[in-house]
């Protein structure tokens, strides 16, 4: 369970979060959308222990954050590719996989690089790999060790539909075995979650299922609480 | 563990950088070989004309392994200029005047010191010539009041010896050489390049590691893989550690091509002990890859990081050990040993000309140490930056 209570945030003067309290369902998928600077990154970074929040609480299976054992049971997906270029596909997974001190099984890499479609790519250097090919590397490298929480940034920035298609439904599948939180900003991708934060102007604007969102605004798409959100300032 | 898998993969990636690896062995090779060609050899062949000049002197230069064109009539500067000479010395009244053409400092020290010293030696030769002729007037002298005494009625001869012991001091050393020069260390075959070599070679194996090791910490920010690492459950030392031995492996690789190279290809002489001198450039190239890492904490660009080679690069040089720190101002001396090129440079002079051994340069090695560990502290505390544990 991840529990955030009373996080605020600054950076200099001005405040990056204020006063976000939030609780993420286990094994669900919780997206958090806003707009682009309304602190998502922010936020996230702060639950993985990358930024200091000044004000609140964060808990994982509670134990308070930032904790480095914690990251064992994380996988992190950055908004950038964050991947060895000048290393093959084969080898960056197999880095990432020593660094959570796994010894990872040759079937399990190749079950992986199945699953994100990159088996017959695995030994080209990712410098040759196409933007595509990349998130699903990133991806493929989230999950290498099980990990009970995914984090996930933007992760269907610049992908083709159809690839989009398909790692929603390997998110939904991995809802088995782990708890999911997402960012995005395409709010078309925000129905596919379970659970939504709206997030604006540095809080929590709105949260629970789509549907129930969507209702409680007596709209007929996510856009359109938004601009409901802004009529109320 | 995660420390050596850090390694194996920097190993790769520069492996697979050829232009990283040609930067690392190749540059250094090739910067120290023009080093040893362009500075003038003491043995190159050094010409004079002569005006008017004393065979004597001729002879001296000679004697040196000066060419010398005696001529009568010629105008200095024009002499000169056109190539036909080093320097053109000329005598008249017993004065001489030498004339050089001055563009080059290091090239004018020869004929300076050879036409000195060959016009030294005259001058010895004639004063010597005068006090020969002195004597023998004196004895002359002497040779004459004995005759007159002789001359007087044995009762008013006084009981004197009138010839002292003048006539066995007239025999000085002339043929031997007016000067000679006695090094502390080394020997008369030293150029330059025997001198700032040891420093260079420091220098080469600070220089590189530090751009290297800057340059790939700054694209493991950029690219957000150093990110990417921090969110997985590694320690910041680990890192750090990995950072600084597969990076070091190559460090130790290039300082022994570079000092292997010195020695056995451009023969330079070492006094001292190679393994001194091995352990001296680890240590600092180890310095260098600290320094680079954290510097590279600064940076946003490739730019900026080479923003930091007249800054941080270029002032150390001065203090290497090539200039005498003693004769710098006071303000300047007190920067010095905040360098660590400083230690190094001294330490390198110490083992390779004067050949002192390990005990003698403990405290230099000492201090490159204390540096090591300051640099690898501020990194680990640096990466604070990226994760808050």
């Amino acid at each position: 369970m991840i529990h955030l209570k009373n996080i605020s945030k600054r950076f200099g003067k001005q405040t990056v979060l204020h006063d976000i309290s939030v609780e993420i369902a286990p094994n669900q998928i919780t997206g958090l959308l806003g707009p682009s600077g309304s602190g998502k990154t922010t936020l996230i970074k702060c639950l993985m222990g990358m930024e200091k929040y000044d004000a609140g609480l964060i808990t994982i299976n509670d134990v308070t954050v930032p904790n480095r054992k914690l990251l064992n049971k994380i996988g992190y997906m950055a908004q950038s590719d964050s991947l060895y270029h000048d290393l093959t596909g084969k080898e960056n997974i197999e880095l990432f996989a020593h660094m959570y001190g796994k010894r990872i099984s040759k079937k399990h890499t190749q079950a992986i690089l199945d699953l994100v479609q990159l088996d017959q790519d695995k030994h080209k250097l990712v410098e040759h790999y196409s933007g595509g090919m990349k998130r699903r590397l990133s991806l493929a490298i989230t999950f290498i060790h099980q990990p009970e929480f995914l984090i996930l940034d933007e992760p269907t920035v610049g992908i083709d539909p159809v690839l989009k298609m398909n790692i929603w439904e390997q998110l939904h599948a991995l809802k088995e075995s782990s708890t999911l939180f997402i960012t995005t900003h395409i709010m078309d991708e925000a129905m596919k979650c379970d659970q939504l934060l709206l997030m604006k102007n540095q809080r929590i604007a709105a949260s629970g299922s789509p549907q129930e969102i969507l209702e409680t605004y007596g709209v007929s798409d996510i856009d359109q609480v938004f601009l409901k959100l802004e009529g109320e300032k | 563990m995660r420390t050596l898998f850090i390694i194996k993969r920097i190993c790769k990636q520069v492996l697979r950088d050829k232009r990283t690896l040609a930067l690392l062995f190749l540059a250094p090779i090739f910067v120290i070989t023009l080093l040893n060609y362009i500075f003038p050899d003491p043995d190159d062949e050094v010409t004079i004309a002569t005006v008017h000049v004393d065979p004597d002197i001729i002879s001296v230069l000679e004697e040196n392994q000066v060419i010398v064109q005696e001529e009568t009539d010629i105008d200095p500067k024009a002499y000169l200029e056109a190539g036909h000479a080093n320097g053109v010395l000329e005598e008249k009244d017993g004065e001489w005047t030498l004339t050089i053409v001055n563009d080059n400092p290091i090239n004018e020290g020869p004929i300076l010191q050879k036409s000195t010293q060959a016009v030294m030696e005259h001058n010895i030769n004639e004063l010597v010539d005068h006090i020969d002729e002195a004597v023998t007037k004196m004895n002359e002298f002497s040779a004459g009041i004995e005759d007159v005494l002789t001359q007087l009625p044995p009762e008013m001869q006084p009981d004197l010896d009138t010839a002292p012991d003048l006539q066995t001091d007239t025999e000085l050393g002339i043929e031997e050489e007016a000067l000679t020069v006695d090094y502390v260390y080394g020997d008369d075959r030293y150029s330059f390049f025997n001198i700032i070599n040891p420093i260079l070679v420091s220098f080469f194996v600070f220089f590189f590691v530090f751009l290297i090791a800057g340059m790939a910490m700054l694209k493991e920010r950029s690219s957000g893989t150093l990110e990417k690492l921090l969110s997985t459950p590694i320690r910041k030392s680990e890192l750090v550690f990995g950072y600084l031995f597969g990076y070091g492996i190559f460090a130790v690789l290039q300082t022994a091509v570079i000092i292997l190279f010195s020695i056995y290809i451009l023969d330079m002489e070492v006094a001292g002990s190679i393994i001194d001198m091995f352990i001296i450039n680890i240590l600092l190239s180890f310095v260098a890859l600290g320094l680079g890492l954290l510097l590279s904490t600064f940076v946003r660009s490739e730019f900026q990081m080479m923003q930091f080679i007249p800054l941080i690069i270029v002032p150390q040089i001065f203090f290497s050990g090539m200039l005498k720190i003693e004769s710098m101002e006071e303000w300047l001396q007190w920067l010095a040993p905040f360098m660590p090129l400083y230690h190094a440079g001294n330490a390198m002079l110490d083992v390779v000309l004067k050949g002192f051994q390990l005990s003698e340069i403990t405290a230099s090695l000492l201090i490159l140490v204390l540096f090591i560990v300051i640099f690898v502290t501020l990194n680990i505390l640096g990466l604070r930056r990226y994760r808050k544990v």
